[in-house]
């Protein structure tokens, strides 16, 4: 059971939600799930854990069968999907089922000119949100033709434009080159650190979690199996074999290391490219001394 | 070349084409395509109509893309005109062009019904062409902009959306015909044989189509949509270049109507 549950500086709080949809499968069952304000939380699960499901509840996409989910304090009912929704952003998995408009500047301008704001408020949020992306050059684009990372950036962007302060993402660097990959991952901690934005990620991607979260909730079968800090929950390897997934590469090479016969203190978990660099540079160093 | 329009090819043209149609503003195009399928319209005269699809030619001309993509799109739109017209020599009365006894029957072309099927196929030919030119020359959010504020306010959305997602369509159907293609099916050549596996596959395409639908949908009312779709106006100003293109080319057609009007009037 998640620790700071009851923590008032919790931005989102499901209670005990379940999931049935309509052809009786029981998506998502008891589960307790808390946001900090400022945090970055990863989901983390394989296909079919129901990490879609919980992610649709948070912004009233979907409301649980039973249970509660509370946003900012307010409890995400229909009659409060519109103040919900200007809190929280949603990027849907396939970019192509979010951009619809003819071209990029007109799907970002879509959610602000729907929330009717004066046109020159709309049209620096737009600037805005291409900047950030870095989309200025292809704004007048129609959506079909740009990349796959492109497009990404642009659902992204048409979300941001909202001014959302919590940003939902469902696979955001799914099926991407490793070049768009990283750009996204760099906006996104950009948004974070700079921007004070508070991410909700659900991956099967476990390098995204390592390089992005605070916090992850690993999922199966619906169900919440383990909460915690990235390098507790990466270096349980019985944990992250429930849940079908493997540790980040930089854990994987220690493990490997260790075994070769190097010697590296077990509580050192690596999480990123830059912490395994350094951590060899360490024992290379110390090795020559 | 297909025959048919290759949507993506004037897409394609459309956005990053450079010519000096490019270049006029989506208004004055639309005027003067509105301008030239009204003359098409309210016009029977054969002079007037030979003098528009030159005209209209002419104009494609200055699209700068290959005059072989107009004339090889035109056979659909002739194939339309002429499946009308096919029967009008047949069945309109007036003097005899070509007559033929048959043992039963005497089958006669009039001259009259010769010049109205060619009349009916240079109109749609003409509209056409019109159509192409715009197309292939204006951005087709501006186009769409300017086009759906004519339009209420379901169909405006319907539009929009068609123009967004036909070409999701189209790539999800080629990679369709394509997985078909690698495993040695065809839909043409078996098509006889594999019916019914075309049968699923039209069936699967309208499911992913209709989920598609839905998940567009949502992500569509998470952002508050409420069932219009509100559009930033386009940059581009009407310029001095675009008023003299729309007066120059209305002046034409007036000058191409008087003509060949008096024409007439001095055969007559």
């Amino acid at each position: 059971m998640p620790s700071d549950q009851n923590s008032n500086d919790n931005i989102i709080e499901a209670c005990c939600i379940e999931h049935v949809y309509p052809d009786g499968t029981r998506a998502i069952c008891n589960l307790e799930f808390y946001v900090k304000k400022g945090e970055c939380v990863a989901i983390l699960g394989p296909n079919g854990a129901g990490k879609t499901t919980l992610l649709l509840h948070l912004n009233g996409i979907l409301l649980p069968t039973k249970g509660s989910v509370i946003v900012k304090g307010i409890p995400v009912t229909k009659r409060n999907l519109p103040k919900i929704r200007k809190i929280v952003g949603m990027v849907f998995q396939n970019p192509d089922d979010q951009l619809f408009a003819p071209t990029v500047e007109q799907d970002v301008a879509f959610g602000p000119l729907c929330q009717k704001l004066p046109i020159e408020e709309v049209r620096r949020r737009v600037e805005w949100a291409l900047k950030v992306t870095g989309l200025e050059e292809v704004r007048h684009k129609p959506p079909h033709h740009l990349s796959g990372g492109q497009k990404k950036r642009a659902a992204i962007a048409g979300v941001l434009a909202m001014r959302p302060e919590i940003l939902v993402l469902d696979e955001p660097v799914a099926g991407l080159d490793p070049e768009s990959k990283m750009t996204i991952l760099g906006i996104l901690k950009d948004l974070k650190e700079r921007g004070g934005l508070t991410l909700v990620i659900a991956t099967h991607d476990v390098e995204v979690a390592a390089i992005l979260a605070d916090r992850i909730y690993l999922m199966k079968n619906g169900s919440i199996i383990a909460e915690g800090e990235p390098r507790r929950i990466f270096s349980d390897e019985e944990l992250l074999h429930m849940a079908s997934l493997y540790p980040p590469k930089p854990i994987r090479i220690v493990r490997m290391l260790r075994q070769k016969g190097v010697p590296i203190p077990e509580d050192v978990v690596p999480l990123t490219d830059e912490e395994l660099a350094d951590l060899i540079a360490n024992v290379v160093i110390s090795g020559r001394r | 070349m297909g025959l048919f329009p290759d949507f993506w090819l004037i897409n394609e043209y459309a956005e990053n084409g450079d010519s000096p149609l490019h270049r006029i503003h989506p208004i004055a195009k639309l005027v003067t395509v509105l301008a030239i399928t009204v003359l098409v319209v309210i016009t029977y005269n054969l002079e007037t109509l030979v003098a528009l699809l030159l005209l209209t030619f002419f104009l494609c001309l200055l699209t700068r893309a290959s005059p072989r993509y107009f004339i090889s799109w035109l056979s659909v739109p002739f194939l339309f005109g002429f499946s009308i017209s096919i029967m009008l020599p047949f069945t309109v009365p007036g003097r005899a062009l070509l007559s033929v006894d048959l043992l039963l029957f005497k089958v006669t072309l009039s001259i009259e019904g010769v010049m109205q099927g060619l009349i009916i196929i240079l109109k749609v030919v003409t509209a056409a062409l019109a159509i192409f030119m715009v197309v292939l020359t204006t951005s087709h959010f501006e186009l769409l902009y300017y086009v759906q504020k004519a339009f209420p306010r379901t169909l405006s959305v319907m539009l929009l959306l068609t123009f967004r997602y036909v070409f999701l369509v189209i790539d999800e159907m080629k990679r369709m015909r394509e997985a078909v293609g690698a495993r040695g099916g065809s839909l043409i050549r078996t098509f006889f044989e594999n019916i019914k596996l075309f049968g699923n596959i039209l069936g699967a395409f309208l499911i992913r189509t209709m989920e598609r639908a839905e998940r567009v949908y949502t992500a569509m009312e998470v952002r508050g949509f409420d069932g219009t779709i509100r559009l930033l106006s386009p940059h581009k100003k009407f310029s001095a270049t675009d008023m003299a293109f729309l007066v120059s080319s209305l002046s034409s057609l007036s000058l191409l109507l008087w003509i060949t009007t008096e024409v007439e009037i001095l055969a007559i």
